[in-house]
């Protein structure tokens, strides 16, 4: 479809930037480790007590870090009048916000799965086969923040405080998706039957689904007032 | 139920001081902007005729 | 100065929240369990319910100005978004009061309070995005979306809320406040929820009034500039 080819030609452009300048991925990835940090003095990382909070602080973590991720997605853009340029392309606003959606996932994704290595020691996760699951709760769960996080990258792009209305807009509306990948997330570390929590998956499906076409819709009113 | 009772006259006060707390800030406001807008028009007033 | 049609809505809502204390502190029946505190309720739920319509209000006049561009209905949404607040603050505020005598804790992050604290929130970023953009039409744009989002979001909350605690029981605490009310309960409650209602509706006449003015000094300064 030609919307999914100019929202593909807008991702290559934000993945090239990255692969050139490495910035956010590292700055973020660094923070992710200094959060992991302060968690081991707030909690006693011993056993299975841990383990039981693994889920919820690996998704703190993922989302701190994010967030810094997001909030550049547009900001970078004001440079040099390319968000204007990007604007006045003839790319439909919802190319431009699936394109760097689609950008922001793939730099989140990294950043959680060269995290994960470092959580498993700090934190003595045991990994067994079923724990591939965790893959598309990753997923699932980014977009979900992603989607939300993008749309406000372009809504705070240019409101003073950007780096603070951002987290503080998107914290609120992506409560749900937390929990659900918050509860996935911990199941599948505790070592429990991921059956009793489909439901979980299903509804973090659901949520992405409603909060991306509810971007889709609304960015070109966000870019263009 | 006298130990209770206190809970309730806490509960009402809150409720009631945050109510007039929020008329009170709502009358300055009020007042702040009259004051502005009645200098601001004025202002254009005097520069019309010039 | 304030109007006649001011005064009336003052005498109007003075009325009727001088006789929903009445029914509230001597009329209605006292609840066997509870006992007095039980009478937290009346003045505790109704702001609730106030708040979730004048988030209503707020978004439908916030898509009304993104489909009209008459502001006006940005005035409304702003209007009606600060009420919300307010009310839902005391929403917050009354219930520890409550939950104390009668459970032993202040607050517990059930479905219910945690969805009305995503709530107070999501008015707080509303009113603080406000202040953060200074050019009037893009401020009213980027509010009505946001309030769009919010909205979603917050019945989601509430669902995934609902979904969580069903997973992981809790002890039932706010369980069946509305159910089993002793008539005279539901009599009182329902006229303080209109008191509140008409309480709004009399405050809404001025933050109206006051989004008003400001956008009209805005508008004067600019034309005060170019002269």
């Amino acid at each position: 479809m030609e919307l999914l080819r100019q929202a593909w030609a807008i991702a290559r452009k934000d993945l090239r930037i990255e692969r050139r300048s490495k910035e956010v991925v590292n700055a973020a990835f660094s923070f992710a480790l200094v959060v992991l940090l302060l968690f081991s003095f707030t909690f006693d990382p011993t056993g299975d007590q841990v383990r039981e909070m693994s889920g919820g602080l690996l998704w703190l973590v993922y989302s701190f870090a994010g967030v810094l991720v997001l909030t550049r997605s547009f900001a970078q853009e004001t440079q040099n009048d390319c968000l204007d340029a990007l604007v006045a392309a003839p790319v439909p606003g919802s190319a431009i916000f699936l394109g760097k959606a689609l950008a922001n996932t793939v730099f989140l994704l990294f950043l959680e799965l060269a995290t994960l290595p470092v959580f498993t020691i700090f934190y003595n996760v045991r990994w067994e086969a079923k724990m591939a699951w965790l893959l598309p709760v990753l997923v699932l769960g980014t977009w979900g923040f992603t989607v939300i996080g993008t749309v406000f990258s372009a809504l705070t792009v240019s409101v003073r405080l950007r780096e603070l209305m951002l987290p503080l807009l998107v914290f609120p509306i992506t409560v749900p998706a937390l929990m659900a990948s918050v509860q996935l997330t911990t199941t599948l570390f505790t070592g429990e039957p991921i059956a009793g929590d489909l439901v979980w998956l299903q509804f973090l499906a659901g949520f992405d689904l409603i909060f991306t076409l509810l971007g889709v819709t609304l960015v070109e009113t966000i870019l263009v007032g | 139920m006298e130990e209770n009772l206190k809970w309730l006259w806490y509960a009402f006060s809150v409720a009631w001081v945050i109510h007039l707390l929020y008329v009170v800030t709502l009358g300055r406001r009020e007042a702040k902007l009259r004051e502005e807008l009645e200098a601001l028009r004025s202002m254009v007033e005097d520069r019309g005729k010039k | 100065m304030k109007s006649q049609s001011d005064w009336i809505w003052a005498g109007v809502t003075a009325v009727m929240m001088v006789t929903a204390l009445y029914l509230t502190f001597v009329w209605v029946p006292m609840e066997r369990t509870m006992g007095v505190v039980q009478r937290i309720f009346y003045f505790h739920a109704p702001p609730f319910f106030v708040a979730a319509i004048a988030i209503v209000v707020s978004l439908v006049a916030g898509i009304r100005f993104l489909v009209t561009r008459d502001f006006r209905f940005d005035e409304l949404a702003v209007a009606s978004a600060e009420l919300g607040l307010v009310f839902e603050s005391m929403n917050l505020a009354t219930g520890p009061f409550w939950a104390r005598p009668v459970w032993g804790i202040w607050w517990t992050w059930d479905a219910r309070l945690t969805s009305a604290f995503v709530l107070w929130l999501m008015f707080v970023g509303y009113l603080i995005l406000r202040r953060a953009v200074d050019e009037p039409t893009q401020r009213a744009v980027l509010s009505a979306v946001l309030t769009v989002f919010q909205a979603v979001g917050a019945v989601i909350v509430y669902l995934a809320n609902r979904l969580w605690r069903t997973q992981h029981p809790q002890p039932v605490i706010a369980g069946g406040q509305g159910s089993g009310l002793h008539p005279d309960m539901w009599l009182t409650f329902v006229f303080c929820t209109a008191a509140f209602m008409v309480l709004y509706l009399c405050l809404l006449r001025h933050t109206r009034r006051l989004e008003r003015m400001r956008r009209e000094i805005e508008g004067l300064r600019r034309t005060v500039h170019s002269l």
